[in-house]
């Protein structure tokens, strides 16, 4: 495109890259850059102190040697496996009970979404507190009822869920507020036209509300996958990955190995995995899954 | 400008700076992690800022737990501390990581007599020929124990023969039994004990983390090695059956004897030390710097017992701390200066005053010792006698990654969730590629 | 006039969702109670009102724990954030809505593409910048790398700018306005729905961020709340009171302005969820 540019037209992408500087800065050394550095890093060995130390592909074959590396993938896998369906069938259901001109609309939208506005920090100590194996509130109804007190987060086999429930119940009002809005795009004529053609609640959504929100259905599952991958603040506020390594998520381990003991390169090969994992993941859904959404309405 | 003027403003700023440079004083960033002991070093900082007018020491607290942590985010950081405590087990990964300042070269300079010092206690801070600190203090581990509750009880108090094993526990287990009782006031021996409503227990303080004062003495005293086979050596020796079979047994006491409660998060009430206080434990290890602590105790009177003989004999862990100075400081002479005093006679004497922790001069002992006189506990020079027989102390440069593995899988046999057998499994499965 | 019936079905209809409501949001009440309960109260007590509210425990959190602190400095982190970041944004909307330059096209292309990468990969390399600067325990450090505006925002801007039709900028041209006044006098205004929607979608996940304010704090003197507030968990005694009002507030503000903006926090969780 060697067409000489007009003085204003000139002007005009100047003005344009000098609008989009401070973005474009910000994006240089804090997102190209240190995809770069990642990369870079993965291959070294490095305390911080001392010099890196180039180390090849050891990072690698090291963590995947390491029990708890293989550990802290499990954890994380199952956390994403329950997570994402149970959080997004919920979400839908209450979504669909939502869908109808009713009163009150935008309050119990804006109810839905209190803790998702909240800290994970701050909801994962209350939550803690809740859970307490002595004195919490849980333990303390499942006492008035007569049951055993559960050990929610103090033992190695309920942990982890306890964790996962926290995480459902934060975000699930996002979902609800994504689906709602899609929901809302389906035209009624379509609807009302199922309705007299006398299908069932049961069959009209899964051969009219199914196909119509797939789209948007698809795409929250993928970005709720992706955040799920990388899920931190709560197992760090709640139990820091115990008890035992019961919680030690991937991004918490990544942590850990980085800043509690040093070993920047091995953490540094664990981000760059975790990328390469949720990659394969991502092209998986889009390969599987992507195939049977159905984009008519758009 | 004209020369006169420039020659003015020369003579200015030179008169300017010189001023300023005579009067800046240097701030060194002391870091600590013993309250109990806060008292008595800033009496000794202070005598040290009389006396060194231009250097101001500012204090800084981190509680044990955090402490390292602290320190090793520090060192990501690039800031440590000028000077602060170093412990023994953790000092060599922040040698191997250059952090810490050889001292060497200014003990010779400076003709600093360690004869004063125990040699024992030197040697801990020496690491491939160079010295990375003096001595400060020493420490052995004995028992607490809460005299009225003995009383109440009808136990008489245990003496300094008392012994344990690890197939029934011994004496040791059936006085923290009479010692433990049920909301309905029945013991540990009782038919009817109901160990899930147990309102006292005998012992306290079981923890995966409680390992000076803790399981590893018990270890020893069972003729096991400990956890390294040797200082900075590469092998894990927690599998030998001597050490899993105490393991079990510190188990067994929280599980199968239920003299001792688990190592829950939060347990109502707060730390082990504020249960003891509290009048909820009867026993309870202590290292002997938890004596100024037990200053504060009201309501009960106490005393110390050494610990209970185990089949190979008495042992308990040994160990002193001494100052480090941070090797990137930019204050080197000064913080130099407030080590060669905190290590010194003078200061030693000062904190050995307070009784808050055993000084590291031979000839201050009975300082420390008269800090008692007359008051709680009686038996305090037990603390001396226990420093005769000691073991091997674990030390290796990845040390915190390998304590965190250890602690958290001990704990979890603590609460019963795995056996010793398993637990040790687990700690050898994630520890081998540290050790290399 | 609805038939009797269909009356009643709706009540109970709202009923039930009103039931779902109260038990989901049931944990931030329990978290509000036991902030002004004694600790006699929350070992013992099973209500959720307590006796006489403990105010105390808020000003507790306040002073001994260094809450204050910890508000302040999050105020102030994640309020100079939110600015930084609609200005950055707008100001890279419309370039990319209303200007022509070459690579335009191309640049923007990157943007989308970086929203796609796992926060988790820039960490450790963004901190090795901040440490070799010197930043750590630093207002700069914890504000510098989110300042300059993120992809999300300047897509959001520019999705909406495009939709604004040209003739209020050729009509300024005419009047012989340059760039920047069009911009501040034409975009901002027109861009307000949209500009409030990044504004507090930024603020609360600002607000509520913990990894990054994590890794570049040490000291207490520039930590913000949710690091300051993680750290209560390894006390030795948890007084669970305090640490409650503590949590309070932490969450109260955002809860504030949720409500205040109830309509612009439904439109970017909408606009995230809905872009193809």
């Amino acid at each position: 495109m060697a067409r000489k540019m007009s003085p204003k037209r000139k002007r005009e992408a100047v003005a344009g890259y000098l609008f989009i500087t401070p973005n474009l800065l910000g994006f240089l050394i804090f997102q190209l850059v240190p995809i770069v550095v990642a990369i870079l890093l993965a291959f070294t060995e490095w305390d911080l102190i001392n010099d890196p130390i180039w180390v090849g592909f050891a990072n690698y074959r090291n963590l995947l040697k390491e029990p708890v590396f293989h550990l802290s993938v499990k954890k994380t896998l199952y956390f994403v496996v329950i997570n994402v369906p149970v959080q997004s069938m919920l979400a839908l259901l209450i979504a669909i009970l939502l869908n109808r001109s009713i009163r009150f609309q935008n309050l119990i939208r804006t109810l839905f979404i209190v803790p998702w506005v909240s800290m994970a920090v701050a909801v994962g100590l209350t939550w803690t507190w809740i859970y307490n194996s002595q004195f919490g509130l849980l333990n303390e109804i499942l006492t008035r009822v007569g049951l055993d007190k559960i050990p929610w987060l103090a033992h190695p086999d309920w942990a982890l869920i306890s964790v996962i429930v926290v995480n459902i119940w934060q975000f699930l009002g996002f979902h609800i507020i994504v689906f709602l809005a899609g929901l809302q795009m389906i035209p009624r004529e379509v609807e009302e036209a199922a309705i007299v053609d006398g299908a069932t609640p049961l069959t009209r959504f899964f051969k009219v509300t199914l196909p119509l929100i797939s789209p948007v259905l698809f795409y929250d599952l993928i970005v709720n996958v992706i955040g799920t991958f990388q899920a931190f603040d709560l197992p760090y506020a709640m139990t820091g990955g115990g008890p035992g390594n019961a919680t030690r998520v991937y991004n918490l381990y990544l942590y850990q190995k980085g800043f509690q003991f040093l070993r920047m390169g091995e953490a540094s090969a664990m981000a760059v995995m975790l990328f390469i994992i949720i990659g394969i993941t991502t092209a998986f859904f889009f390969r599987v899954v992507g195939r049977r959404v159905n984009y008519d309405l758009t | 400008m004209s020369k006169k003027s420039v020659v003015l403003f020369v003579l200015l700023a030179l008169v300017f700076v010189s001023g300023t440079a005579g009067a800046e004083k240097v701030t060194l960033r002391y870091m600590f992690w013993d309250q109990n002991q806060q008292e008595a070093y800033a009496a000794s900082i202070d005598e040290f800022m009389k006396q060194n007018p231009d250097i101001e020491v500012v204090m800084e607290l981190a509680e044990w737990g955090d402490y390292w942590t602290k320190l090793t985010t520090g060192m990501a950081a690039r800031n440590l501390p000028d000077v602060f405590w170093g412990h023994a087990a953790y000092f060599s990964a922040f040698v191997a990581r250059g952090a810490l300042l050889d001292l060497k070269p200014l003990i010779e300079r400076d003709n600093i007599d360690t004869s004063i010092y125990y040699q024992s206690l030197l040697d801990f801070w020496s690491y491939e020929g160079a010295q990375y600190g003096l001595a400060k203090d020493w420490d052995t581990i004995a028992f607490f124990y809460n005299k009225d509750l003995f009383d109440e009880a009808g136990v008489p108090y245990p003496t300094d023969d008392w012994s344990w094993n690890p197939q029934d526990g011994g004496e040791f287990v059936r006085i923290l039994q009479q010692l433990t009782f049920d909301d309905q006031g029945r013991n540990a021996l009782h038919p009817d004990f109901d160990e899930k409503r147990i309102v006292q227990y005998g012992l306290g303080d079981l923890a995966g983390s409680n390992m000076q004062a803790g399981w590893l003495n018990f270890v020893w005293m069972n003729g096991g090695t400990g956890v390294l086979d040797k200082p900075y050596g590469s092998k894990l020796v927690m599998n030998e059956p001597e050490c899993i079979e105490v393991l079990q047994f510190w188990s067994d006491l929280v599980n199968k004897y239920h003299v001792a409660p688990p190592p829950e998060a939060t347990v109502a009430g707060g730390s082990p030390w504020d249960l003891f206080t509290a009048e909820k434990f009867a026993v309870v290890p202590q290292g002997s710097w938890m004596l100024t602590a037990g200053r504060s105790i009201e309501g009960f009177s106490w005393d110390v017992v050494g610990m209970p003989w185990g089949p190979k004999g008495r042992y308990s862990a040994f160990n002193g701390l001494a100052h480090n100075i941070y090797a990137h400081t930019p204050h080197k002479e000064e913080a130099w200066r407030l080590l060669k005093w905190l290590e010194g006679y003078e200061s030693q004497k000062i904190v050995a005053q307070y009784g808050c922790v055993f000084p590291a001069i031979e000839s201050l002992v009975d300082v420390f010792l008269d800090a008692y006189a007359g008051r709680d506990p009686e038996n305090v020079a037990v603390y001396t006698e226990m420093a005769e027989n000691t073991g091997i102390w674990p030390m290796h440069v990845n040390w915190n990654e390998i304590f965190d593995i250890i602690q958290r899988e001990l704990d979890m046999m603590l609460q019963g969730f795995v056996d010793a057998q398993t637990a040790v499994a687990n700690i050898e499965m994630q520890v081998s590629h540290l050790l290399q | 006039m609805k038939k009797p019936l269909r009356l009643v079905g709706e009540i109970c209809f709202y009923l039930v969702i009103f039931a779902i409501l109260f038990v989901y949001l049931f944990p931030l009440l329990w978290q509000l109670s036991t902030s002004l309960k004694t600790m006699d109260e929350v070992f013992r007590g099973f209500s959720l009102i307590p006796k006489t509210p403990l105010w105390e425990n808020y000003t507790t959190a306040l002073r001994d724990f260094n809450v204050g602190r910890f508000l302040l400095n999050t105020i102030l982190v994640a309020g100079l954030i939110t600015l930084g970041q609609v200005i950055s944004c707008s100001m890279a909307g419309y370039a990319f809505a209303k200007l022509r330059f070459p690579g335009r096209d191309f640049i923007f292309f990157l943007y989308l593409g970086t929203m796609m990468i796992p926060a988790t990969v820039t960490l450790i390399p963004s901190y090795v910048i901040i440490l070799e600067l010197g930043w750590i325990d630093s207002l700069q450090g914890l504000i510098v790398p989110f300042v300059f505006g993120n992809a999300f925002g300047t897509f959001l801007i520019r999705q909406f700018l495009q939709g604004v039709p040209r003739d209020l900028e050729e009509a300024a041209e005419i009047d012989g306005a340059g760039y920047f006044v069009i911009w501040s006098r034409i975009m901002i205004p027109m861009a307000k729905p949209a500009l409030a929607t990044l504004a507090v979608m930024t603020l609360v996940s600002q607000w509520n961020s913990l990894v990054w304010p994590l890794i570049v704090t040490q000291a207490d003197k520039w930590k913000v709340l949710s690091v300051g507030l993680a750290a209560f968990r390894l006390f030795r005694t948890i007084q669970w009171n305090t640490m409650m009002a503590a949590v309070v507030m932490a969450t109260l503000p955002m809860i504030i302005i949720l409500f205040l903006a109830q309509r612009f926090f439904i439109q970017g969780i909408q606009f995230s969820g809905l872009n193809r």
